[in-house]
């Protein structure tokens, strides 16, 4: 591999090998950011549904639970994943069966993604006109009503452009999730880039990663915008 | 005929800083009828705001009673609470329509809540659309209405389930005084046409002059005068509704008029209350010519207040100052009347 001559051979051959195994780690990454965002994003919206209600005035006003849902979040969401991953490896353990491979690192995942985004719910809920949800009170609908059919509907614009921004973070997660055995192209950029020394396969990974985000985010964009749109 | 809301001493206190508490409303003691509109009036921090939504529970009482259409709202439970909502109708400043639903999407939003099938649905939107004249609007989404369009839904979303009682919370507040006028036609006309009782939080005098039948004077969480329109304003008994009448109506000069009007005016300065009473008016007119005492009308106006005269009129008075020291006794003998310069 030294002589210069030789690089392109070597690298044609490679790619032959590689592209079958990129194409199992695009899925395995797909894989992971699809079942994350569903798992995580349900449970995340309930959570930050949650802190936006037990808070001082919400819906469902109750300081004890507000208190403790706050300070887990604030713990929990500044760990770097990649120790969060180890650090919760017994917990994954248990529920999963195993601390290796694809299906595994949903656990940690799914987990760290519903602190971000009940935080980003939470966020984006404050931004609905207070005003709204007492004329939905002074109408007589019920609390859960009122969480489903005004607070939801009304912060939908900027709820799709939290998500969108939660998905990039989640593509970033798995890459991070491959360290332990998650797969995904995270581990097949570090495996056949980075410890080869091979900075092209790097480069076409990262250019897999950049055209996922932009789909989603041009996705997400426009769903917002036909929300917005009123 | 039995009042439909009813307070007896109801206190609203509100948990303060450092374990004090602060009352928004003190041991108030009112009685609303069925039928009337009823304008409820203060300086900003009165509690006129808590005291309307104690009405539709959406603030209970901690300590008295209130009492609509014959239900204690303390002792509602969450289902209640909810059904005594969606009876008493209230629309806001601000309209509070959901940016998120079209207009015919917010008038049907409290029949969704009332479990009405959607063709019943339908055909209750079209005719309150009707009725407060936004038809051709409901499709559009809220955003793409003027102040005045978002108020009638606001209106018609307050009235679709035919609630006896209607609370406006300042509703005209945000509103040019043209659409002001407008959305004050509606109210009455609700009033009349389908014979809802409607309290109206305001500070505007116009809203209280056009459409209420009494009012409430609010001061720090008291009501402190309560009673028909023209009584309560014509004659006040309390200070604070005193300082509001002249405020809202600067029926009299202030200061500053009044030193103004010195420079050109240096004799004495009188104003005279004009109330409703055809006798005394032809009276004052007849003690205002008198011959000895010149007199220039200076300053002042008289309005309808509750379909009645209401208004003072400020003079210069001058000649003999025994003969108009005559005079004012003889004007004081008939109505109201204040020296507010010698």
């Amino acid at each position: 591999m030294s002589a210069g001559s030789t690089t392109a051979t070597v690298l044609a051959a490679d790619w032959d090998q590689l592209t079958p195994e990129l194409w199992l780690s695009f899925q395995q990454t797909v894989y992971m950011v699809v079942w994350t965002m569903l798992i995580a994003g349900l449970l995340g919206l309930v959570l930050g549904v949650a802190l936006y209600t037990t808070r001082r005035g919400g819906l469902f006003q109750n300081a004890p639970s507000f208190g403790v849902l706050n300070v887990l979040v604030n713990i929990i969401r500044p760990i770097p994943f990649i120790i969060f991953i180890t650090a919760v490896g017994p917990l994954t353990l248990l529920v999963m069966g195993t601390t290796i491979g694809t299906r595994s690192v949903l656990f940690p995942m799914s987990f760290m993604a519903t602190f971000v985004i009940g935080r980003i719910v939470e966020q984006n809920l404050v931004s609905v006109d207070p005003g709204v949800v007492e004329a939905a009170r002074a109408m007589g609908a019920s609390r859960f009503r009122i969480v489903w059919s005004v607070l939801v509907p009304e912060a939908l614009g900027p709820l799709i452009l939290g998500y969108t921004f939660i998905f990039i973070a989640v593509v970033d997660m798995s890459a991070m999730a491959g360290y332990v055995g998650g797969g995904g192209l995270g581990n097949f950029a570090i495996t056949y880039g980075y410890q080869q020394f091979d900075w092209p396969v790097t480069l076409v990974t990262v250019v897999i990663i950049i055209v996922i985000v932009q789909a989603a985010q041009l996705l997400g964009n426009r769903l917002a915008r036909i929300a917005l749109r009123r | 005929m039995a009042p439909v809301i009813s307070f007896r001493r109801a206190t609203k206190e509100f948990p303060g800083a450092g374990g004090s508490s602060f009352r928004a409303v003190d041991e108030v003691d009112l009685d609303i009828d069925a039928g009337e509109i009823t304008g409820v009036v203060g300086y900003s921090g009165a509690g006129k705001s808590t005291l309307v939504r104690m009405i539709n529970a959406l603030e209970l009482p901690t300590s008295g009673s209130v009492t609509v259409d014959g239900r204690v709202t303390g002792e509602l439970g969450e289902r209640g609470l909810r059904n005594l909502r969606a009876q008493v109708g209230m629309v806001f400043q601000q309209f509070n329509l959901f940016a998120s639903r079209t207009v015919a999407g917010n008038v049907a939003y409290p029949l969704r809540i009332a479990g009405w099938p959607r063709d019943r649905r339908r055909a209750r939107v079209a005719e309150l659309l009707e009725f407060v004249g936004i038809t051709e609007k409901a499709r559009q989404y809220p955003n793409q209405l003027s102040g005045g369009q978002k108020q009638r839904v606001g209106i018609a979303r307050a009235l679709a389930t035919s609630p006896n009682i209607l609370l406006a919370d300042e509703a005209t507040s945000a509103l040019d005084p043209e659409t002001t006028g407008e959305v004050l036609r509606l109210l009455r006309r609700i009033n009349r046409e389908l014979g809802t009782t409607i309290v109206v939080i305001t500070h505007e005098m116009e809203v209280v002059s056009s459409i209420c039948d009494r009012v409430a004077v609010m001061e720090r969480g008291r009501v402190i005068e309560e009673g028909p329109v023209y009584e309560v304003f014509a004659d006040p008994q309390q200070a604070a509704t005193r300082r509001f009448v002249h405020s809202v109506l600067s029926d009299r000069p202030s200061p500053e008029t009044v030193q103004r009007l010195r420079e050109h005016f240096p004799g004495r300065l009188v104003t005279v209350w004009v109330r409703d009473d055809p006798g005394a008016r032809a009276a004052l007119a007849e003690v205002l010519s008198a011959s000895e005492v010149r007199s220039t009308i200076v300053y002042g106006g008289i309005r309808e207040l509750a379909e009645k005269p209401f208004g003072t009129v400020t003079f210069e008075l001058s000649g003999d100052d025994r003969a108009i020291d005559a005079m004012v006794a003889e004007l004081t003998a008939r109505t109201h009347v204040e020296e507010i310069a010698s």
